[in-house]
């Protein structure tokens, strides 16, 4: 199996070297890929914050949860 | 490389951005520490995760089109002209991953000359300009803390660190921007660029956001929220410092001809809008403005450890946007007024709007800044503001309407606008219980029953071993 990039050896005319990185001409894939993660990771946030926090907020309202120690617990007399 | 000046020019200049991120990465360090350890108790967690989180969001941002477009919109566009070709900046180029400088193929919009610059310095610029993102979304971070949801706020940092700063860099922190054509804008180390406009971004936040819960009393008056570390602070700000000193070398090009028309060969380094200026002006100025700011910072608060080390900050930031011009006593003599007037500010509209400004971000980084350009245009009066001849000077005018735009065009209507449809969304505010039982509650229950199975499971086996 070839090289994954322009590179077979360094021997060559390093003057005439531009890139180096492999898969040379997939940039637009791997910028797809990127972004779609990224963008996928600040959906994913948004959506179990709301989630967290309506459940939270259920909880707190009702008391309901395991016994805990806070802050505030740890200071009460 | 052709020569060996060329070559050693060059490496020097990478190598000089290199050491100005390593620098710089320690305002974000400052900025983590100073908003964790005035965050209380109950919320030290996830302010943490706010802010440090805010670093993959702004830079996967900055790389996908930041970077482009600081280079791309310095006309405008339409305003000097159209959209500008940056190929190198776009986040698909063969320039924006590793490159050894040789000429582009056929089947690229790069020229030689594009090749040959860009190969060596396109990362550490992006890296320098993307650490000044980081900058702009910390200020923020701190001014909102302990009632804004992560998500919400990151979205938000997208918005300053890769888009409304990076578009007012480019109209008034680039050589050709027009800003600096056409109203000779002038803000050496980026009073306005990016404190005034992250501080126009903060106080638009809060006023859609709202205080926290119990911070102000009946009558309108604050109560103060007492910070749960205050050596966090304090080591924080110090880092700041430190790091913008990184900032200041890193707006700066170290080596550059001043004289290429002249048939001479001087070289000098030059600020942002390659016009000269010397390392050791700027290093005379930096400290002489933080004096300045802690000397009238400890005196306007009575000596309060918080508000004499923001004074500090204020001072670099009020005279930053002429210290590579001026003489160090007007450098300190200008980080007084502006630190009087931002500490002054401050309380005038918290008292009088309520805002909630948790860490005074909005008046050590957006009055210090926005005063601070105002004043540069009345010291700096008829300077030429480029080295293009044909560039307007630098006026009071021409930086009094520059400071508007930062601080209101850019800075506040976009986060203000942003931040309402948030919170229209339901998605900008933590709910009033979570607030009240503290953001990181649900941690600290899980890490209380993982103590409690710990404490049982060690007693049994103690019984164990007692009856063996």
């Amino acid at each position: 199996m070839g090289p994954t990039g322009p590179i077979e050896s360094w021997t060559l005319d390093v003057h005439r070297l531009g890139p180096i990185y492999p898969f040379l001409g997939w940039e637009w894939v791997t910028f797809a890929l990127s972004a779609a993660f990224c963008v996928w990771f600040l959906i994913w946030k948004l959506s179990t914050e709301t989630a967290k926090y309506n459940d939270l907020s259920r909880r707190y309202s009702t008391g309901e949860g395991p016994e805990n120690e806070t802050e505030e617990k740890k200071l009460s007399p | 490389m052709q020569n060996e000046l060329t070559a050693l020019t060059t490496i020097f200049t990478e190598f000089y951005y290199w050491v100005t991120v390593v620098l710089m990465f320690l305002i974000h360090v400052g900025f983590s520490l100073y908003e964790v350890g005035v965050s209380r108790e109950k919320n030290k967690l996830n302010t943490l995760m706010k802010n440090a989180m805010l670093i993959p969001v702004i830079t996967f941002a900055f790389f996908f089109f930041g970077w482009w477009i600081y280079f791309a919109f310095q006309n405008g566009p339409g305003i000097t002209g159209p959209l500008k070709s940056a190929p190198w900046a776009e986040p698909w180029n063969e320039l924006m991953g590793t490159h050894l400088g040789g000429p582009p193929g056929d089947a690229t919009a790069l020229e030689g000359e594009d090749t040959a610059t860009w190969a060596r310095l396109n990362g550490v610029f992006w890296a320098a300009f993307l650490l000044f993102s980081w900058t702009a979304g910390s200020i923020l971070s701190g001014a909102v803390i302990e009632r804004i949801r992560s998500g919400a706020f990151w979205l938000l940092a997208i918005l300053v660190g890769s888009v409304t700063w990076v578009i007012d860099a480019a109209w008034g922190w680039s050589d050709t921007g027009w800003m600096v054509q056409i109203l000779g804008y002038h803000d050496a180390y980026a009073s306005g660029v990016i404190h005034g406009l992250a501080g126009g971004s903060a106080l638009a936040i809060l006023i859609q956001l709202g205080p926290r819960i119990g911070r102000f009393r009946k009558d309108g008056t604050p109560r103060i929220f007492v910070a749960h570390n205050t050596w966090m602070i304090i080591i924080g700000m110090f880092l700041i410092y430190t790091g913008f000193w990184g900032f200041y070398a890193a707006c700066n090009i170290p080596i550059f001809d001043i004289d290429p028309d002249n048939g001479g060969t001087l070289f000098s380094a030059v600020n942002i809008y390659l016009t000269p200026t010397t390392l050791s002006a700027i290093t005379f100025n930096f400290l002489m403005s933080l004096t300045g700011g802690l000397l009238i910072g400890y005196v306007v608060s009575k000596g309060d450890p918080f508000w004499t080390f923001q004074g500090g900050l204020g001072g670099i930031i009020t005279a930053s946007a002429g210290n590579d011009l001026y003489h160090p006593y007007q450098a300190l003599l200008i980080a007084v007024v502006g630190v009087w007037c931002g500490y002054k500010l401050h309380y005038w509209v918290e008292r009088t709007f309520k805002i909630d400004d948790a860490v005074g971000a909005v008046a050590i980084h957006g009055y210090c800044g926005t005063i601070g350009v105002i004043i540069s245009g009345f010291v700096l009066w008829g300077y030429p503001s480029s080295a293009n001849a044909d560039y307007a000077p630098i006026t009071p005018w021409g930086q009094l309407t520059g400071a508007a735009i930062m601080f209101v065009g850019l800075g506040f209507i976009p986060c203000f606008v942003a931040a309402w449809a948030l919170k229209k969304a339901g998605i900008l505010r933590i709910p009033w219980q979570v607030e009240l039982a503290g953001l990181d509650r649900d941690i600290l229950d899980e890490e209380a029953i993982h103590y409690k199975e710990c404490l049982a499971a060690e007693r049994e086996a103690h019984c164990h071993y007692l009856k063996e």
